[in-house]
């Protein structure tokens, strides 16, 4: 790839994440949801991988352990759904709940249902990443 | 009742000893054997415990929301399964050191010893956990988990293949009737709202069927009853354990549990059925030669016996039943696997005459087959009493058929005895090692300890049955029972030297009966089956086209079902305003993309093409004021086209690989029926008036305005949960089928 694509990637790449971060945070109030968040924080990363090749891309991104933050969203997603139901009985229930007063960090509302979004985020980032390097890997190997 | 430590703490030690006899197991067999026996026993003492301080109960709020709790119970059914499970289990597993590393030091697998304790003690947890579960889910838990323990045990021996379709067999009629148990619990909660066993005031007679099944199946009972004999291909401890005391005692413990809160007209069916049993187990005992199968075929009869007493009401009965068959059957089950490491035998006409060279075994084998048989000075003969009892008081009929039953008993205690020690030599026994008989004798003992006077285990078995201690006693007179049990006597000896000249007969008849009965049918619909899925995958797994149309061609017929069924047939197709030619644009876009992406020549040209039909539908959502949703859809696009990009290019162009299009008419036809199906329902929904739907409804509730992100995460929350997990599995299953291949040459 040429020089050029790799600047503007450089250049891109730390803003689509915070724009990930802002779909994650967002979600429950504006466009946006961890799904959405997921998807350009991987479609951020394969740009890396497609400009620099696999073996830039491993030094600049720690590829090895995307599968590990997929597997590790999927169980934050399992868990709030399992763990407030273990506790006092609703799946899903989110804290502090609805009634209860909103806690601000900033302008931001914090819920545990941001926890969710970051989970489902994980998940789809993690495993869609983990593929494409997959799927490099063996191109690398055989081509 | 109330304190939870007489539950808790034996139900802790047996779930932990499992694992502790797995990890202490890495230094060894012998170390793997000393810690299962400690535990075994820990269990069995804590047990004890817990009765001796009138037991205990324990409950843990699970998910309250769904009123559903983890409740166990050390009541009187607990303690006696319970007991009878550890106990025998202990000194099972004190046999079975020695006979494991003997039975796996020939094929060279004496690491796996750890794997057999542990499994064997994993075993005695599930069973305990039966026991003591007081909620209808809990029980089909521990039931099932009962069922796949088993599986492993019986195909412990899994490089050889009888041993693997034994397990098999064992494990698809026993667990797979064990679903209808599933369906039961289901049915019980949606009848009485609640799966606690104590709240339950009496279930359908649905239920019931239900429940009776499985637990006939498990206790193998006529017709499910084939997998038993089968399963003797296991070691001879797992069938000392599992087929005399644990795991076809959990089909009649389940009737037991339940038994308050079945309907009785349903269980009186379990009194033919017991009978039938009783018939064909006898059967099955006076013909076959190897060791094993004699005792199964008891088996099959004495749960029989129980499943009568059970269809009578007499829980009591059937549980004192149960503890009195076990000791003695594991006691023979075990005498079968010493002789059989003695002599290298494993058949009723290769011995004989070994009473000169055992003759401790003997001794203690022949108290074991008289308990069986319910001679007087052992535990058995009470059994019998309880036996002769429950039926006395039913009429003629069904005394008469008892009798009958515990004669066959008599005969076939005597045959297998008989055949072993007694008439003339036929091999040179080895010296049977102390370990291999001490357990015999010390069931021998227990025995004839319980033949005095059993009043330890009349207390609990009439516990068991919510009553006081049974009336179990020697009584000098001419008594019903008594006379029933002379009756027995006699007729045993005679039925014991007739089987002399009927053996041959009855050899033919079971093995006649053997090749149209249930075993076979079971066989030839395991053969079908597996014929069956072969052919469905020459037709369907092998080639990828015809298999998306055979999913196309289903959900076509479902739509069309749905559709036709609440037919309106208003299709209106609305006015067309001049600020709706862009969509039509961006739609016809759309679908020269789609018709382009049929026709392309190459892979990566098709990938380009579906982009285009993609984000026009994007772009789409984003003219229809739709900018959260229009987001979505181009995010998924761009990833997926990147994604079926990497997957695309490095496959070989298409003119270089065989493309079997084999059928493209079925292609064809099913794409378009499908199609053309979501297009009309589309149109035909879209042409009602507006409807207030719980989505819509959903979203004018919730705070914010991201649609997408309100369904998911909120509306529909606990469906992202599942989706979310089957991502993450789809995800994981391509990158390990896209894996680098390693190097050869390096394992």
């Amino acid at each position: 790839m040429t020089p050029l694509v790799q600047g503007v990637v450089r250049v891109l790449f730390l803003p689509s994440l915070v724009v990930a971060t802002a779909f994650c945070v967002k979600g429950s109030t504006g466009t946006g949801d961890g799904f959405s968040a997921g998807l350009v924080a991987a479609i951020a990363s394969s740009l890396v991988l497609l400009a620099f090749g696999l073996r830039e891309a491993r030094r600049i991104l720690p590829l090895r352990h995307a599968s590990a933050a997929a597997g590790i969203g999927l169980l934050v997603v399992v868990g709030s759904a399992v763990v407030p139901a273990a506790l006092d009985g609703i799946p899903l229930e989110h804290f502090p709940r609805v009634e209860a007063e909103v806690v601000q960090l900033g302008a931001l509302a914090v819920n545990s249902s941001l926890l969710f979004d970051a989970g489902i985020a994980a998940v789809v980032a993690g495993g869609v990443v983990f593929i494409l390097e997959r799927a490099a890997t063996v191109r690398g190997r055989e081509g | 009742m109330g304190s939870p430590l007489p539950v808790l703490a034996p139900l802790a030690v047996a779930f932990v000893s499992p694992l502790l006899t797995w990890t202490v197991g890495r230094s060894g067999p012998r170390a793997a054997h000393r810690t299962a026996v400690a535990c075994a026993l820990l269990t069995f003492a804590l047990l004890l415990w817990g009765y001796l301080v009138g037991g205990g109960e324990w409950a843990l709020p699970w998910v309250p929301a769904w009123g559903l709790e983890a409740r166990f119970a050390l009541d009187g059914l607990a303690t006696l399964y319970g007991l009878v499970a550890a106990g025998i289990g202990a000194v099972v597993i004190l046999y079975s050191g020695r006979y494991i590393e003997d039975h796996l030091r020939g094929k060279g697998r004496l690491r796996e010893a750890r794997r057999f304790h542990a499994l064997l003690l994993l075993f005695l947890a599930a069973m305990l956990g039966l026991a003591t579960a007081q909620d209808l889910l809990l029980l089909f838990l521990f039931f099932d988990l009962t069922a796949l323990v088993s599986y492993l045990l019986i195909a412990f021996d899994h490089e050889e293949e009888d041993a693997r379709s034994a397990g098999l067999t064992a494990l698809l009629v026993t667990a797979g009737s064990g679903v209808l148990l599933l369906a039961a619990v289901a049915w019980a909660w949606l009848d009485s709202g609640t799966l606690r066993i104590a709240d339950i005031a009496v279930l359908p007679a649905g239920v019931a069927v239900l429940v009776a099944i499985p637990a006939a199946a498990k206790s193998a009972q006529v017709p499910l009853h084939f997998w038993l004999p089968r399963a003797m291909i296991a070691p001879t401890p797992v069938s000392a354990f599992l087929h005399s005391a644990a795991m076809v005692a959990a089909g009649v413990f389940l009737i037991s549990r339940l038994h308050p809160i079945l309907p009785a007209e349903v269980l009186v069916a379990l009194v033919p059925l017991g009978f039938v049993s009783i018939l064909v187990g006898g059967l099955i005992a006076f013909s076959a030669d190897p060791f094993k199968r004699i005792l199964a075929g008891s088996t099959i009869a004495q749960y029989g016996y129980v499943m009568v007493l059970l269809g009578l009401g007499d829980v009591a009965g059937a549980s004192f039943f149960v503890a009195a068959h076990a000791l003695a059957k594991s006691a023979l089950f075990l005498t079968a696997g010493t002789v059989t490491e003695a002599t290298g035998e494993r058949s009723l006409s290769a011995v004989g005459g070994l009473a000169r060279e055992l003759p401790v075994l003997a001794a203690a084998s022949l108290v074991a087959a008289a308990g069986l048989a319910g001679v007087p000075l052992t535990l058995g003969f009470f059994k019998d009493e309880v036996f002769f009892t429950a039926l006395a008081e039913r009429g003629a009929l069904l005394v008469a058929l008892g009798v009958a039953s515990t004669i066959t008993t008599l005969a076939y205690a005597a045959r297998f005895w008989a055949g072993i020690f007694l008439g003339p030599r036929r091999r040179p026994a080895a010296r049977a090692p102390v370990t291999l008989v001490f357990p015999v004798v010390l069931l021998a003992l227990l025995l004839l300890a319980g033949g005095w006077d059993a009043i330890g285990l009349r207390a609990i078995a009439g516990k068991a049955g919510a009553g006081g201690p049974l009336a179990l006693a020697y009584h000098l007179d001419l008594r019903l029972q008594n006379l029933l049990a002379l009756a027995t006597f006699l007729g045993g000896a005679i039925l014991f030297v007739a089987l002399r000249w009927l053996q041959p007969a009855l050899g033919r008849l079971v093995s006649a009966t053997g090749r149209i009965g249930p075993g076979a049918i079971f066989d030839l619909l395991v053969a079908t089956v597996g014929r069956a899925a072969r052919v469905l995958h020459g037709v369907d797994v092998r080639l990828l086209r015809p298999r998306l149309a055979h999913t196309l061609i289903p959900m076509a017929a479902l739509v069309a079902l749905a559709f036709f069924n609440q037919w309106h047939a208003a299709f209106d197709a609305g006015k067309i305003l001049r600020a709706d030619i862009p969509v039509f644009v961006g739609l016809a876009v759309a679908a020269g993309g789609a018709i382009a992406t049929i026709s392309t020549a190459s892979d990566t040209a098709m990938v380009m093409t579906l982009t285009v039909v993609g984000f026009t539908l994007a772009a789409l959502f984003a003219l229809l004021r739709a900018p959260d949703v229009a987001l979505v859809a181009a995010l998924v696009e761009t990833t997926f086209t990147i994604l079926l990009l990497a997957f695309v290019m490095p496959l070989p162009s298409r003119s270089e690989r065989a493309a079997p299009t084999r059928s493209p008419w079925l292609v064809g036809t099913s794409s378009v029926l499908a199609a053309g199906f979501a297009f009309v329902v589309t149109w035909e929904m879209l042409s009602r008036p507006a409807v207030q739907s719980v989505a819509t409804r959903y979203t004018e509730l919730a705070r914010g305005e991201g649609v997408v992100g309100k369904i998911l995460a909120d509306y529909r929350g606990l469906d992202t949960v599942g989706e979310t997990t089957v991502l993450a599995l789809s995800l994981a299953s391509v990158a390990t089928l896209m894996r680098p291949r390693r190097k050869r040459g390096r394992r």
